[in-house]
Protein backbone atom coordinates (compact mmCIF):
# COMPACT_ATOMS: atom_id res chain seq x y z
CA UNK A 1 0.00 0.00 0.00
CA UNK A 2 2.46 2.16 0.85
CA UNK A 3 4.46 1.77 -2.34
CA UNK A 4 1.69 2.81 -4.18
CA UNK A 5 0.89 6.04 -2.41
CA UNK A 6 3.77 7.99 -3.85
CA UNK A 7 2.50 7.23 -7.42
CA UNK A 8 -0.94 8.92 -6.48
CA UNK A 9 0.52 11.53 -4.80
CA UNK A 10 2.34 12.58 -8.11
CA UNK A 11 -0.69 12.25 -10.11
CA UNK A 12 -2.81 14.10 -8.07
CA UNK A 13 -0.15 16.64 -8.21
CA UNK A 14 -0.62 16.78 -11.70
CA UNK A 15 -4.53 16.67 -11.91
CA UNK A 16 -4.14 19.56 -9.68
CA UNK A 17 -1.53 21.69 -11.95
CA UNK A 18 -2.65 20.63 -15.12
CA UNK A 19 -6.39 22.20 -13.91
CA UNK A 20 -4.48 25.19 -12.42
CA UNK A 21 -2.72 25.51 -15.43
CA UNK A 22 -5.48 24.75 -17.63
CA UNK A 23 -7.33 28.18 -16.24
CA UNK A 24 -3.88 30.36 -15.53
CA UNK A 25 -2.69 29.91 -19.29
CA UNK A 26 -6.10 30.47 -21.26
CA UNK A 27 -6.00 33.21 -23.64
CA UNK A 28 -9.44 33.48 -23.06
CA UNK A 29 -11.65 33.93 -19.66
CA UNK A 30 -14.90 34.91 -18.84
CA UNK A 31 -15.26 36.28 -15.32
CA UNK A 32 -18.12 37.13 -13.70
CA UNK A 33 -19.13 38.93 -10.27
CA UNK A 34 -22.07 37.01 -8.76
CA UNK A 35 -23.99 39.24 -6.00
CA UNK A 36 -22.22 42.07 -6.54
CA UNK A 37 -19.05 40.22 -5.04
CA UNK A 38 -15.63 40.87 -5.99
CA UNK A 39 -14.57 37.29 -8.12
CA UNK A 40 -11.24 36.28 -8.54
CA UNK A 41 -10.03 34.64 -11.81
CA UNK A 42 -6.82 32.72 -12.03
CA UNK A 43 -4.76 34.12 -14.77
CA UNK A 44 -1.15 34.57 -16.17
CA UNK A 45 -1.16 38.03 -16.53
CA UNK A 46 2.32 38.93 -16.77
CA UNK A 47 1.37 40.16 -20.33
CA UNK A 48 -1.01 42.53 -19.64
CA UNK A 49 -4.80 41.39 -19.68
CA UNK A 50 -7.45 43.55 -21.56
CA UNK A 51 -11.19 43.19 -22.01
CA UNK A 52 -12.43 42.11 -24.92
CA UNK A 53 -16.70 41.74 -24.31
CA UNK A 54 -18.52 42.93 -21.49
CA UNK A 55 -21.55 41.01 -21.00
CA UNK A 56 -23.20 43.09 -18.30
CA UNK A 57 -25.17 45.60 -17.96
CA UNK A 58 -23.03 46.63 -14.80
CA UNK A 59 -20.37 48.41 -15.72
CA UNK A 60 -17.07 47.06 -15.84
CA UNK A 61 -14.10 49.77 -15.71
CA UNK A 62 -10.77 48.94 -15.14
CA UNK A 63 -9.69 50.23 -11.50
CA UNK A 64 -12.95 50.29 -10.43
CA UNK A 65 -15.49 47.21 -11.24
CA UNK A 66 -12.35 45.13 -12.88
CA UNK A 67 -8.37 44.55 -12.90
CA UNK A 68 -5.56 42.50 -12.05
CA UNK A 69 -2.73 41.47 -10.13
CA UNK A 70 -0.24 38.80 -10.08
CA UNK A 71 -2.59 36.00 -9.47
CA UNK A 72 -4.99 36.96 -12.13
CA UNK A 73 -8.03 38.79 -12.87
CA UNK A 74 -10.75 40.32 -10.45
CA UNK A 75 -14.37 41.93 -11.45
CA UNK A 76 -16.57 42.81 -8.49
CA UNK A 77 -20.35 44.58 -8.88
CA UNK A 78 -22.05 42.58 -11.19
CA UNK A 79 -19.04 43.30 -13.87
CA UNK A 80 -18.95 39.99 -16.12
CA UNK A 81 -16.76 39.80 -19.15
CA UNK A 82 -14.39 38.30 -21.42
CA UNK A 83 -10.96 39.18 -20.94
CA UNK A 84 -7.94 38.38 -23.22
CA UNK A 85 -4.72 37.70 -21.82
CA UNK A 86 -1.43 38.91 -22.75
CA UNK A 87 -1.33 39.15 -26.58
CA UNK A 88 -4.38 37.12 -27.99
CA UNK A 89 -7.05 38.65 -28.90
CA UNK A 90 -10.64 37.08 -29.21
CA UNK A 91 -11.87 37.36 -32.79
CA UNK A 92 -15.81 38.06 -33.16
CA UNK A 93 -16.14 39.20 -36.65
CA UNK A 94 -17.23 36.16 -38.19
CA UNK A 95 -20.67 35.95 -36.61
CA UNK A 96 -23.34 34.77 -39.28
CA UNK A 97 -25.54 37.35 -38.18
CA UNK A 98 -22.67 39.98 -38.13
CA UNK A 99 -24.92 42.38 -40.82
CA UNK A 100 -27.68 42.44 -38.12
CA UNK A 101 -24.76 42.83 -35.48
CA UNK A 102 -23.48 45.77 -37.34
CA UNK A 103 -27.26 47.68 -38.28
CA UNK A 104 -28.18 46.84 -34.44
CA UNK A 105 -24.73 48.96 -33.65
CA UNK A 106 -25.65 51.71 -35.78
CA UNK A 107 -29.18 51.72 -34.03
CA UNK A 108 -28.35 51.09 -30.17
CA UNK A 109 -25.46 53.81 -30.93
CA UNK A 110 -27.66 56.30 -32.61
CA UNK A 111 -29.60 55.87 -29.46
CA UNK A 112 -27.33 56.38 -26.97
CA UNK A 113 -25.72 59.15 -28.55
CA UNK A 114 -28.51 61.31 -28.21
CA UNK A 115 -29.94 60.02 -24.99
CA UNK A 116 -28.55 61.00 -21.72
CA UNK A 117 -29.37 58.68 -19.31
CA UNK A 118 -32.10 56.38 -19.56
CA UNK A 119 -34.20 58.98 -20.20
CA UNK A 120 -35.57 61.24 -17.65
CA UNK A 121 -39.11 61.55 -19.62
CA UNK A 122 -39.20 58.14 -19.50
CA UNK A 123 -38.62 58.17 -15.94
CA UNK A 124 -40.85 61.15 -15.30
CA UNK A 125 -43.59 59.33 -17.35
CA UNK A 126 -43.60 55.78 -15.78
CA UNK A 127 -43.08 57.42 -12.10
CA UNK A 128 -46.23 56.48 -11.11
CA UNK A 129 -45.87 52.68 -11.91
CA UNK A 130 -43.50 52.59 -9.45
CA UNK A 131 -44.02 50.17 -6.46
CA UNK A 132 -41.25 49.36 -3.72
CA UNK A 133 -39.90 46.46 -4.77
CA UNK A 134 -40.16 47.28 -8.59
CA UNK A 135 -36.61 47.06 -8.93
CA UNK A 136 -36.17 43.79 -8.97
CA UNK A 137 -37.30 44.13 -12.57
CA UNK A 138 -33.50 44.43 -13.89
CA UNK A 139 -35.06 46.13 -17.41
CA UNK A 140 -36.71 48.91 -15.57
CA UNK A 141 -35.61 52.59 -15.46
CA UNK A 142 -32.97 53.69 -13.16
CA UNK A 143 -32.98 56.77 -10.48
CA UNK A 144 -29.67 58.78 -10.43
CA UNK A 145 -27.98 59.65 -7.68
CA UNK A 146 -25.61 61.82 -6.23
CA UNK A 147 -23.33 60.99 -3.54
CA UNK A 148 -20.72 62.62 -1.98
CA UNK A 149 -18.17 62.13 0.59
CA UNK A 150 -17.34 65.14 1.98
CA UNK A 151 -13.97 65.99 4.04
CA UNK A 152 -13.00 62.28 3.30
CA UNK A 153 -15.71 61.16 5.87
CA UNK A 154 -17.90 58.28 4.74
CA UNK A 155 -21.25 59.63 3.91
CA UNK A 156 -24.22 57.41 3.20
CA UNK A 157 -27.43 58.04 1.07
CA UNK A 158 -30.23 56.37 1.11
CA UNK A 159 -32.11 55.61 -2.14
CA UNK A 160 -35.74 57.04 -2.28
CA UNK A 161 -37.77 57.80 -5.17
CA UNK A 162 -41.44 58.93 -6.02
CA UNK A 163 -43.63 55.62 -5.92
CA UNK A 164 -46.86 56.21 -6.11
CA UNK A 165 -49.37 59.41 -5.53
CA UNK A 166 -52.13 59.41 -2.94
CA UNK A 167 -54.50 62.08 -3.24
CA UNK A 168 -52.57 64.14 -5.52
CA UNK A 169 -49.65 64.94 -3.25
CA UNK A 170 -45.98 63.33 -3.51
CA UNK A 171 -45.31 60.28 -1.56
CA UNK A 172 -41.65 59.16 -0.78
CA UNK A 173 -40.93 55.46 -0.40
CA UNK A 174 -37.39 54.33 0.54
CA UNK A 175 -36.21 51.29 -1.56
CA UNK A 176 -35.35 48.58 -0.43
CA UNK A 177 -31.91 47.60 -3.13
CA UNK A 178 -32.00 43.83 -2.42
CA UNK A 179 -33.14 42.75 -5.77
CA UNK A 180 -31.73 45.65 -7.55
CA UNK A 181 -28.37 47.16 -8.97
CA UNK A 182 -26.56 49.97 -8.55
CA UNK A 183 -24.16 51.23 -10.39
CA UNK A 184 -21.55 54.07 -10.77
CA UNK A 185 -22.64 56.46 -13.74
CA UNK A 186 -20.49 59.30 -13.28
CA UNK A 187 -17.45 60.44 -11.33
CA UNK A 188 -17.66 63.94 -10.01
CA UNK A 189 -14.70 63.75 -8.11
CA UNK A 190 -10.84 63.83 -9.20
CA UNK A 191 -10.44 60.46 -6.51
CA UNK A 192 -11.25 57.74 -8.54
CA UNK A 193 -14.21 55.75 -6.80
CA UNK A 194 -13.32 52.34 -6.59
CA UNK A 195 -16.01 49.55 -5.75
CA UNK A 196 -15.56 48.00 -2.23
CA UNK A 197 -12.90 50.83 -1.32
CA UNK A 198 -14.42 54.19 -1.21
CA UNK A 199 -17.77 53.18 -2.28
CA UNK A 200 -20.61 50.38 -2.25
CA UNK A 201 -23.92 49.95 -0.83
CA UNK A 202 -26.05 47.74 1.02
CA UNK A 203 -29.74 47.17 0.98
CA UNK A 204 -30.95 50.96 1.83
CA UNK A 205 -28.56 52.70 0.24
CA UNK A 206 -25.21 54.04 -1.31
CA UNK A 207 -21.89 54.56 1.04
CA UNK A 208 -19.48 56.99 -0.24
CA UNK A 209 -15.95 57.82 1.77
CA UNK A 210 -12.17 58.98 1.00
CA UNK A 211 -12.92 61.67 -1.44
CA UNK A 212 -15.59 59.96 -3.60
CA UNK A 213 -18.26 61.91 -5.36
CA UNK A 214 -20.18 60.34 -7.93
CA UNK A 215 -23.42 59.89 -9.12
CA UNK A 216 -24.95 56.61 -9.29
CA UNK A 217 -27.73 54.72 -11.07
CA UNK A 218 -30.12 52.25 -9.42
CA UNK A 219 -32.23 49.91 -11.78
CA UNK B 1 -43.97 48.90 -16.54
CA UNK B 2 -41.08 46.79 -18.42
CA UNK B 3 -43.57 46.37 -21.08
CA UNK B 4 -44.35 49.48 -21.70
CA UNK B 5 -40.63 50.97 -21.19
CA UNK B 6 -39.38 48.75 -23.18
CA UNK B 7 -41.81 49.48 -26.31
CA UNK B 8 -40.43 53.18 -25.82
CA UNK B 9 -37.02 51.69 -25.85
CA UNK B 10 -38.06 49.85 -29.46
CA UNK B 11 -39.72 52.83 -31.12
CA UNK B 12 -36.97 55.05 -29.85
CA UNK B 13 -34.16 52.42 -30.94
CA UNK B 14 -36.04 52.43 -34.60
CA UNK B 15 -36.59 55.59 -34.85
CA UNK B 16 -32.46 56.23 -34.28
CA UNK B 17 -31.77 53.32 -36.16
CA UNK B 18 -30.72 55.24 -39.29
CA UNK B 19 -28.45 57.54 -37.21
CA UNK B 20 -25.23 55.98 -36.52
CA UNK B 21 -22.65 57.54 -34.27
CA UNK B 22 -21.57 60.86 -36.27
CA UNK B 23 -24.70 61.22 -38.62
CA UNK B 24 -26.66 62.39 -35.35
CA UNK B 25 -26.06 65.80 -36.91
CA UNK B 26 -25.17 65.46 -40.47
CA UNK B 27 -28.53 64.13 -40.77
CA UNK B 28 -30.49 66.29 -38.15
CA UNK B 29 -28.93 68.51 -36.36
CA UNK B 30 -28.57 71.38 -38.34
CA UNK B 31 -32.51 71.02 -38.46
CA UNK B 32 -33.16 70.51 -35.59
CA UNK B 33 -31.66 72.16 -32.25
CA UNK B 34 -33.34 69.93 -29.83
CA UNK B 35 -31.41 66.46 -31.03
CA UNK B 36 -28.14 68.57 -31.18
CA UNK B 37 -28.54 69.41 -27.69
CA UNK B 38 -29.51 66.30 -26.60
CA UNK B 39 -27.02 64.79 -28.25
CA UNK B 40 -24.29 66.93 -26.15
CA UNK B 41 -26.37 66.00 -23.10
CA UNK B 42 -25.55 62.26 -24.33
CA UNK B 43 -21.82 63.30 -24.82
CA UNK B 44 -21.68 64.75 -21.38
CA UNK B 45 -23.36 61.64 -19.90
CA UNK B 46 -20.99 59.27 -21.38
CA UNK B 47 -18.04 61.25 -20.10
CA UNK B 48 -18.08 59.23 -17.24
CA UNK B 49 -14.63 61.40 -15.77
CA UNK B 50 -15.89 64.41 -17.21
CA UNK B 51 -12.64 65.00 -19.44
CA UNK B 52 -14.12 66.24 -22.28
CA UNK B 53 -13.20 62.84 -23.90
CA UNK B 54 -15.35 59.83 -24.37
CA UNK B 55 -13.15 56.43 -24.40
CA UNK B 56 -13.46 53.26 -25.50
CA UNK B 57 -14.17 52.13 -22.02
CA UNK B 58 -16.55 54.66 -21.29
CA UNK B 59 -18.63 54.41 -24.91
CA UNK B 60 -18.44 50.71 -24.31
CA UNK B 61 -20.32 50.94 -21.22
CA UNK B 62 -22.47 53.14 -22.50
CA UNK B 63 -23.71 51.03 -25.52
CA UNK B 64 -23.38 47.89 -23.29
CA UNK B 65 -26.34 49.64 -20.99
CA UNK B 66 -28.81 50.06 -23.91
CA UNK B 67 -27.88 46.41 -24.99
CA UNK B 68 -29.35 45.31 -21.85
CA UNK B 69 -32.20 47.23 -21.97
CA UNK B 70 -32.66 45.79 -25.33
CA UNK B 71 -32.23 41.93 -24.50
CA UNK B 72 -35.45 41.25 -22.45
CA UNK B 73 -35.16 37.81 -21.58
CA UNK B 74 -31.15 38.61 -20.44
CA UNK B 75 -29.49 35.71 -22.93
CA UNK B 76 -26.69 37.98 -23.24
CA UNK B 77 -28.53 38.17 -27.59
CA UNK B 78 -30.86 40.30 -29.40
CA UNK B 79 -33.36 38.30 -31.20
CA UNK B 80 -36.56 37.89 -32.08
CA UNK B 81 -38.65 40.85 -31.30
CA UNK B 82 -35.88 41.60 -28.83
CA UNK B 83 -34.44 43.18 -32.61
CA UNK B 84 -35.73 46.57 -33.27
CA UNK B 85 -36.24 47.58 -36.78
CA UNK B 86 -32.99 48.55 -38.49
CA UNK B 87 -31.46 49.53 -41.55
CA UNK B 88 -27.57 49.41 -42.81
CA UNK B 89 -24.98 52.17 -43.09
CA UNK B 90 -27.04 52.40 -46.94
CA UNK B 91 -30.91 52.56 -45.12
CA UNK B 92 -31.12 49.30 -46.37
CA UNK B 93 -33.58 47.32 -44.55
CA UNK B 94 -31.54 44.57 -42.09
CA UNK B 95 -33.52 41.47 -41.17
CA UNK B 96 -33.70 40.55 -37.71
CA UNK B 97 -30.94 38.44 -36.61
CA UNK B 98 -29.72 36.73 -33.45
CA UNK B 99 -27.00 38.99 -32.57
CA UNK B 100 -24.34 37.97 -29.81
CA UNK B 101 -22.84 40.26 -26.89
CA UNK B 102 -19.52 39.37 -29.30
CA UNK B 103 -20.57 40.23 -32.40
CA UNK B 104 -22.36 43.25 -30.98
CA UNK B 105 -18.73 44.05 -29.26
CA UNK B 106 -17.04 43.74 -32.53
CA UNK B 107 -19.56 46.22 -34.36
CA UNK B 108 -19.46 48.93 -31.86
CA UNK B 109 -15.78 48.63 -32.02
CA UNK B 110 -15.54 49.26 -35.91
CA UNK B 111 -18.13 52.18 -34.98
CA UNK B 112 -15.77 53.57 -32.71
CA UNK B 113 -12.62 52.94 -34.54
CA UNK B 114 -14.54 54.77 -37.48
CA UNK B 115 -15.91 57.64 -35.77
CA UNK B 116 -12.16 58.53 -33.73
CA UNK B 117 -11.01 60.18 -36.73
CA UNK B 118 -7.85 61.58 -35.26
CA UNK B 119 -6.89 58.12 -34.18
CA UNK B 120 -6.38 58.56 -30.78
CA UNK B 121 -8.73 56.13 -28.71
CA UNK B 122 -10.88 58.65 -27.80
CA UNK B 123 -14.28 60.25 -28.87
CA UNK B 124 -13.99 64.35 -29.02
CA UNK B 125 -17.40 66.50 -28.34
CA UNK B 126 -17.01 66.93 -32.38
CA UNK B 127 -16.63 63.65 -33.07
CA UNK B 128 -19.33 61.91 -31.09
CA UNK B 129 -21.80 64.42 -32.70
CA UNK B 130 -20.00 63.93 -36.79
CA UNK B 131 -18.60 67.59 -36.43
CA UNK B 132 -15.45 66.46 -37.24
CA UNK B 133 -14.97 65.47 -40.50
Amino acid sequence: MHIHAKPLLVLASGLLLSTFGNAAFARSIVCESQERMTQHCPADTRNGVSLSVQYSRASCRQGSTWGYDNRGIWVSNGCRAQFDVGDYRSNHGNDRDSRAAAALAIGLIGAAAIASHNDHNDRDHDRYDYRPGDYHNSHGPSQRITCESQDNRQHYCYVNLTCESQDNRQHYCYVNLRHASVDLDQQLSRTQCRYGDNWGWDNSGIWVQDGCRAVFSVY
Amino acid sequence: MSKRLTNHWLSRVALYCALPLGAVSTLSVAADQGLADAADAAFKAADFDANGKVSWEEFRNRVVNVFGHMDANADGRIAGQEHPPAVDAQGKEVQPGNVSAESFTSAVADAFKQADKDGDGELSAEEWSGKKS
